[in-house]
């Protein structure tokens, strides 16, 4: 068997190679070798005061070190806090009790039908006011006329309202006066920022649904097609 | 710790060094790093407690424990001086495991009563106290490197991250590492000569992980690394080094290590350079 081996060897072709190894000078890697060297020795001294009582010289700032004994991430944490701080833009909310907030409403409502003072804006009610200017009439007796728009039982009733029909006849001399309600009212709201209009009276207890199809709504109960459970909110 | 307890001002009086620690990592950290040799030489002063290893006249590390560092540091006379076993200290020192359990701490109060008197520490874990006491010996004589900051010609303070890369990535196969510092490129470079080739590290100066860079001439020195291995314990535990070399081409490396409370501890390195030998 190994002859055989052997013959099979011989009679492979030679392997051709596709680029010629580099000519040029080998390098000599025994030029790279280190030069011989040895180790410096330090003399030995018997101990004396002055090495028993040497002590290290800290080549870092310590003081600072000291003051941040975490990460450097804490370090640079705390040097960002008082920037972020410094720039804050908004004032500082400030939140009262509803006691306090409905005496102010009432004061700075006040002011305002009084003096009309643009300091006091920043504090106004965020809430809608009836303007004296639009109603004419009762501009002359605003003394008279608050008592008489705030009065409780017409604002704590739409339960009542609810079981009866709020735009029967009888109801209409109860509710507050039509000018007050009236067309006038959303033109001028100049005496306080009115983010969302009140809800009329005759609309308490009143489905969404008929409220924004009024006219089908009346058509609807004239003709006495809607009963009274399917257009009032059930309570 | 019930043992301790019962020591009166009288049994104060008859030690020259107490120092109490709630800690013991705090100090067998330190030791640890500067272990490579069997025998250590302590010199206590009110500074605290200096510990200083040597090896083949070529090497000198020195641990430095604040004596802010102890809970308690009494220390009678101006100084005191011995030569203990570092292995069976630092054996003795984690007598109670060396994998901390979270929660758990061991307390030591280490007492020495004078010239010729054993090191006695006594280690409190959970109620269980451990007396241990070794043996001292006469200090023998020291390295004088007189390594002067006078003398000092470069510096460089490199956060230990960036050193520690450096010692993982360089070939280790050589017998140096050659260390260039100069004031123009490459300022700071790294460079081993191995089996497999040349390696070289650069830093350059406005680097993050460079601090302090003072240079005004160019040095280039070689160290052995056998004698720079040891080194890279306290590398490894310390957040920060400084590296010095002399007009005689000494280095200087020291550590800054912050112990588990936050404080600062210093292990300082001085090597020797390797110079040529004149062909003859």
């Amino acid at each position: 068997m190994p002859p055989r081996k052997r013959r099979r060897q011989c009679q492979k072709a030679q392997l051709l190679f596709h680029q010629q190894p580099l000519e040029g000078p080998k390098p000599h890697y025994e030029s790279h070798q280190q030069p011989i060297t040895h180790t410096v020795q330090v003399p030995s001294k018997p101990i004396d005061q002055s090495t028993i009582t040497s002590w290290v010289l800290p080549q870092f700032d310590t003081a600072a070190e000291s003051r941040f004994p975490t990460h450097r991430k804490h370090h640079r944490d705390q040097a960002r806090h008082p920037t972020r701080r410094s720039t804050c833009k908004f004032p500082r909310l400030t939140f009262e009790s509803p006691e306090s907030s409905s005496s102010e409403t009432l004061l700075l409502s006040n002011r305002e039908q009084l003096q009309n003072s643009e300091k006091d804006a920043p504090r106004r009610p965020l809430v809608p006011l009836f303007s004296p200017q639009s109603c004419g009439e009762l501009s002359v007796h605003v003394p008279q006329s608050l008592p008489h728009v705030f009065m409780p039982p017409d604002i704590q009733t739409p339960g009542s309202s609810v079981r009866e029909d709020p735009i029967s006849p009888d109801q209409k001399e109860n509710s507050l006066p039509s000018c007050i309600l009236g067309p006038r009212t959303p033109r001028t709201p100049e005496p306080g920022p009115v983010l969302v209009k009140d809800t009329p009276e005759e609309k308490y207890g009143i489905k969404v649904t008929w409220r924004r199809r009024r006219h089908l709504f009346a058509y609807l109960k004239e003709r006495g097609k809607l009963d009274k459970s399917q257009f009032l909110v059930k309570t | 710790m019930p043992l301790l307890t019962q020591y009166n001002e009288d049994e104060y009086e008859q030690y020259c060094l107490v120092a109490s620690l709630d800690n013991v990592r705090n100090l067998s950290t330190v030791l640890k790093a500067i272990h490579f040799k069997e025998h250590a030489t302590c010199f206590a002063t009110k500074n605290g407690i200096k510990v200083t290893v040597e090896n083949a006249k070529c090497v000198q590390a020195n641990a430095f424990i604040q004596a802010d560092v102890f809970q308690e540091f009494i220390i009678q006379e101006e100084s005191v001086t011995f030569r203990i076993n570092l292995t069976i200290l630092l054996d003795c020192l984690s007598i109670f495991g060396s994998s901390p359990t979270p929660g758990t701490l061991t307390a030591l109060r280490m007492c020495y009563q004078g010239y010729g008197h054993p090191l006695m520490l006594f280690l409190e874990e959970g109620g269980v106290v451990t007396v241990c006491k070794i043996t001292t010996q006469e200090p023998e004589d020291t390295l004088d490197f007189d390594f002067c900051s006078t003398n000092v010609m470069n510096k460089i303070i490199l956060q230990s991250e960036g050193l520690r890369e450096a010692f993982s990535e360089l070939d280790m196969t050589g017998d140096v590492l050659q260390i260039t510092v100069s004031p123009d490129k490459p300022y700071f470079r790294l460079s081993t000569f191995g089996n497999a080739g040349n390696s070289h590290l650069d830093y350059p100066k406005d680097s993050d992980l460079v601090e302090a860079f003072h240079c005004n001439k160019t040095q280039i020195n070689r160290y052995k690394l056998s004698l720079l291995k040891p080194s890279t314990k306290a590398l490894a535990l310390s957040c920060k080094v400084s590296i010095r070399t002399d007009n005689r081409g000494f280095l200087s490396l020291q550590y800054m290590i912050r112990n588990e409370d936050g404080q600062i501890c210093f292990v300082e390195y001085y090597c020797c350079p390797d110079e040529e030998v004149p062909e003859s």
